[in-house]
């Protein structure tokens, strides 16, 4: 589908309503970070990961998804169209005609039509991280900015930050680690538990199915670990991709070594979810894996980052 | 066993029916109907409680019973947490003797007769317990169990006449009390109340003495735990869909605190809950009492068991219930010692007759009436006063004013209604035994059915906050506010019950606040008309002079009611069940999370739960299988506690949750499911997703 501003990072407008595209909140999270949590994901994402679960969450701007299961073919959405051939025909759209004006989620009744990322200021979003203050006084919980990639859109991130924690909020943030050394910085600064997403040691499979380079990511995750108060490393585990035990190894090693600082690693199994959802935005799930990813497996590449020390879960 | 006093024309109905009807069946011996036509019913047709009450108010009754079920018509009111405490201390010789005394000093001929009756029945009980000792001895003969056997005899005989010393002996006599009492009155729910709190000298000295381990204990506890499985209560039809699956109502409440918020949670607290985690069985109904003292250590306790997946125990918040009850009138120090009888209905300890079940009030369905010239959607039957239809009120207002006139119009008929059920059960079912562990029927020379408890409480349920709240905010909202919908096509379409109008059911679904979002707008709502109800029924008095106060908790009545409402207009179809609980919101509209869902009920004042409130929420398994977990759990617990709502139960969310959702995925669209660090609303997934989802549950293993 063809987005404006695609890639482009929201830019802060100034330091009084800052403001960024959010594309989900979640209250009550318990996977990402101590205690309950609300979740704040930032729409925007410099990765293409080609099994992304969340690839609604990679466009920088709002966008338009159907879901198809729900239509129920009334056709309410044809003339709110400004290009109404999009809808000539129940239960399909020509996504390469999308606008994303939005007049069709307007106009759906069955919320079969929604809209993917809304634009919030820091306040609007500090509302409703403070909903859950009694949850994460009682659970040692707080708030998680998550994405998309957080990072790509650094002032509304470090802001949102940089409240909670004036507001004696606990703050975590979960990231791919891809932004310039400068910019992370001036976000994590502002964060007590940072979850850093490793994907691949050797950089050329790196950016052959996520689009970049990791040499930038392992850079910051070196230089973030002796900054940040606590640092978990995520490793999505992906089969055919990075599911070696040379990898795991190199990982591994590289934890060891150069982040003293962190103790533990949350192994995330892959799931076959992101390819419905590819097809709700219109988009096509490349991924394909040959070989499915054992429990022996998983348990055996746990043992393997064992073996440096760490302590390593999964699920997360 | 059939109590002919309280209901013998319900039994006569549906006596050949009670092994094939669809809900609660019993097998009957076909020699027992021969007796039953031929030798019961000829001598008590028309004589008893549910005679005498149709004779009298059965009109009144069928005139509201869309709007108000009333209870207990054909029964004993039950729901009663005796002094289970002094009869331990006592016995029933000791109390047997007490009432001579009372008699022979006594001089009013009605208090005679009660003190007559209560001697009767104490010294019965003491026989009825030697006939236990007789049977033990006798089956103590040549069997393997011999030594066993002899030394129940030798307790049951002691029992009879001296009061119990050692922890054996004490759980016997409880439960020798709870025999006798479902032997005097059909009722559902005597409840042992804090049985971890008056246990625990017996406990406490044996086990200091060294003739009781902690195994010990728990198996004498397990054995009690099966003998409250064992006494079953018959119900009519109508009332086991009210009240469906058995229910006895055995109340154990653990933990909590005692006077200067001390904690109460004591080794028995512990051996309780690990009594319901080897049986799971359905009763005792296990209630842990939390406050901002409970330990760590006990509230992780519960939230293990918890993650077996028996829903219990159920949890009680100190916090909001003890001022609760002390609005009512109760002392801080019986407030404090509160217990839970049945379900969820709140009491003091042995000085209460709580009358926790009087009636259920359907809100919605008066709401109903208010939009429709106070007429029923389903019958056209003209039932409440006319104020108009929806198409007639230019304003919310005017509406709320309609609402308010019906709500009014039915609690007067009500309280008419209940002050006939009382007035008859003080006629025709006196309980002198009950009487005896009841403060101060024994004092006062008074039956506990006429008013001599120490406290007098008539309980009423508001039904259904969260469908009032829906229907309300989406009447304010589009057809008010917005003027997306013209009243006359919303009340045509209620009255169609939607047909041809799903796009309009749809808007009503999807563009309101629901109830159970952290929305204040529309949780304010469900607020106003409890605080409403419960305000304008806390100036009456019951017939036996006490309060009328309120609760929110239906059991399984959300459907059976539910099949009394028509469409309305927070989308629910014509006959479909109402939210569940009490204070749930309706299914599969709390979106946002259990947080929000936890802050929505919180907005409901506590105080207006006096009578008891009911929370249903539902957690994944993976939830409880790590240490991590466990802690978050208790977390959340601590939270709902500081928020001050009164109740709330967890189920674990299982493979046919699983498998309903994806066949109605409207109902269910707040179940969440972890997939691949990610949460995702299962209905949601695609399909062959979900299947995977489901098939993995067979091993117990969804995260």
């Amino acid at each position: 589908m063809r987005c404006k501003n695609d890639d482009a990072p929201a830019v802060a407008i100034n330091t009084e309503e800052i403001s960024g595209i959010v594309f989900d909140t979640q209250r009550f999270s318990i996977h990402d970070g101590h205690g309950i949590r609300t979740l704040i994901f930032l729409k925007g994402c410099p990765l293409r990961c080609e099994w992304c679960t969340n690839p609604e969450s990679q466009t920088f701007s709002p966008q338009a998804g159907f879901f198809a299961e729900k239509c129920s073919g009334c056709m309410k959405c044809a003339p709110a169209c400004p290009y109404g051939q999009a809808f000539c025909e129940s239960g399909r759209v020509e996504w390469e005609k999308c606008e994303a004006c939005m007049n069709c989620v307007e106009a759906c009744m069955y919320e079969a039509r929604v809209t993917y990322g809304k634009r919030m200021t820091v306040d609007e979003v500090m509302e409703i991280a403070r909903r859950d203050m009694v949850f994460f006084e009682k659970s040692g919980g707080g708030v998680t900015v998550g994405g998309g990639e957080a990072a790509a859109q650094p002032a509304f991130a470090r802001e949102i930050l940089r409240r909670c924690q004036e507001e004696g909020i606990h703050t975590a943030m979960e990231t791919c680690g891809y932004a310039p050394w400068e910019s992370f910085k001036s976000v994590i600064q502002y964060v007590d538990l940072l979850l850093y997403d490793i994907k691949h040691m050797d950089t050329i499979a790196h950016k052959a199915k996520t689009g970049v380079d990791n040499r930038l990511i392992l850079d910051n995750a070196v230089k973030a670990s002796q900054m940040v108060r606590e640092m978990i490393v995520r490793f999505p585990l992906i089969p055919d991709f990075n599911d070696s035990e040379e990898n795991v190894q190199r990982m591994g090693m590289f934890i060891k070594d150069n982040m003293p600082g962190v103790r533990r690693v949350d192994i995330l199994r892959y799931h076959s979810v992101g390819e419905s959802k590819h097809a709700r935005i219109g988009r096509e799930y490349l991924f394909k894996a040959e070989n499915e990813l054992s429990d022996e497996k998983v348990n055996s590449l746990k043992s393997i980052l064992e073996s440096f020390g760490l302590h390593v879960t999964i699920g997360g | 066993m059939v109590f002919p006093e309280a209901g013998i024309s319900w039994i006569d109905r549906e006596i050949e029916h009670l092994h094939t009807r669809p809900q609660d069946r019993f097998a009957v011996d076909p020699r027992d109907i021969v007796i039953f036509r031929e030798e019961i019913l000829p001598f008590w047709k028309g004589k008893s409680l549910e005679d005498i009450l149709r004779t009298e108010s059965g009109m009144l009754i069928d005139a509201i019973g869309r709007v108000v079920k009333i209870n207990q018509k054909d029964h004993a009111q039950g729901h009663i947490c005796p002094d289970t405490k002094g009869w331990l201390t006592h016995g029933p010789q000791e109390l047997c003797e007490r009432a001579k005394t009372k008699l022979a000093s006594e001089t009013d001929e009605k208090k005679k007769l009660f003190y007559r009756s209560t001697v009767m029945v104490l010294d019965a009980s003491s026989r009825f317990m030697l006939r236990y000792a007789a049977l033990a001895r006798e089956l103590a003969k040549g069997s393997e169990y011999a030594a066993d056997l002899e030394e129940n005899a030798r307790i049951c005989e002691k029992l009879a006449k001296q009061p119990a010393e050692t922890f054996h002996e004490a759980v016997q006599s409880l439960w020798f009390l709870y025999v006798i009492l479902h032997m005097e009155s059909n009722a559902s729910s005597f409840s042992p109340g804090r049985m971890d709190q008056y246990l625990y000298p017996y406990y406490k000295r044996d086990t200091d003495s060294g003739v009781l381990d902690n195994e010990g204990a728990l198996e004498i506890i397990h054995c009690l735990w099966l003998k409250f499985n064992q006494i079953v209560y018959l119900r009519n039809s109508h009332s086991a869909k009210y009240f469906a699956g058995f229910p006895i109502g055995f109340n154990v409440a653990i933990g909590g605190q005692i006077k200067g918020g001390v904690d109460a949670a004591n080794e028995l607290s512990y051996i309780f809950l690990k009594a319901q985690e080897d049986l799971l069985l359905p009763q005792p109904n296990l209630s842990a009492r939390l406050f901002d003292g409970s330990s760590q250590a006990f509230i992780e306790a519960c939230v293990r068991v918890i993650g077996k997946g028996g829903g219990m125990p159920q949890i009680f918040n100190d916090k909001s219930i003890i001022p609760a009850l002390m609005k009512q009138g109760i002392s801080e120090e019986d407030a404090t010692n509160y217990a839970i009888v049945g379900c969820v209905e709140l009491t003091t300890h042995g000085n209460n007759l709580g009358w926790s079940d009087a009636a259920m009030f359907n809100v919605v369905k008066a709401l109903e009436l208010a939009v429709n010239h106070g007429k029923c959607l389903l019958t056209g039957k003209h039932l409440g006063p006319d104020l108009g239809a929806l198409d007639d009120y230019g304003t919310y207002a005017e509406l709320e004013h309609a609402l308010a006139a019906e709500v009014d119009y039915f609690s007067e008929k009500m309280i008419e209604a209940c002050e006939a059920v009382e007035r008859i059960h003080q006629e025709i079912l006196p309980s002198p035994f009950l009487s005896c562990v009841i403060n101060d029927c024994m004092e006062k020379g008074v039956d506990v059915t006429a008013g001599g408890a120490q406290y007098n409480l008539s309980g009423i349920q508001i039904i259904q906050p969260a469908n009032i709240a829906d229907s309300l905010a989406a009447i304010k909202k589009l057809v008010f506010d917005e003027k997306r919908i013209a009243p006359a096509e919303l009340l045509q379409a209620l009255r169609s019950n939607f047909e041809d109008r799903e796009p309009l059911r749809q808007v009503l679904l999807n563009s309101a606040p629901k109830y159970g979002n952290d929305i204040d707008e529309v949780d304010e709502i469900a607020a106003k008309w409890v605080a409403y109800f419960s305000e304008r029924l806390a100036k009456r008095t019951n017939y036996r002079g006490g309060r009328y106060h309120t609760g929110m908790y239906t059991v399984s009545a959300h459907v059976a009611m539910g099949q009394n409402v028509g469409a309305s207009a927070d989308g629910r179809k014509s006959r479909e069940p109402l939210a569940d609980g009490g204070m749930s919101a309706m299914y599969g509209r709390d979106v946002n999370g259990p947080t929000s869902l936890l802050k929505s009920v919180s907005k409901l004042d506590s105080g207006y739960g006096s009578n008891g409130t009911l929370l249903n929420m539902k957690f994944l398994p993976a939830f409880f299988k790590t240490g991590e977990g466990i802690q978050k759990f208790a977390g959340l617990l601590r939270a709902f506690v500081a928020l001050g709502i009164n109740h709330v139960q967890f189920n674990v969310v299982n493979k046919d949750d699983l498998l309903a959702a994806q066949r109605e995925p409207e109902k269910h669209r707040n179940l969440t499911i972890r997939v691949a660090g990610y949460t995702a609303y299962f209905t949601e997934l695609a399909r062959d997703l979900q299947d995977e989802i489901i098939a993995r549950t067979a091993y117990g293993d969804i995260a």
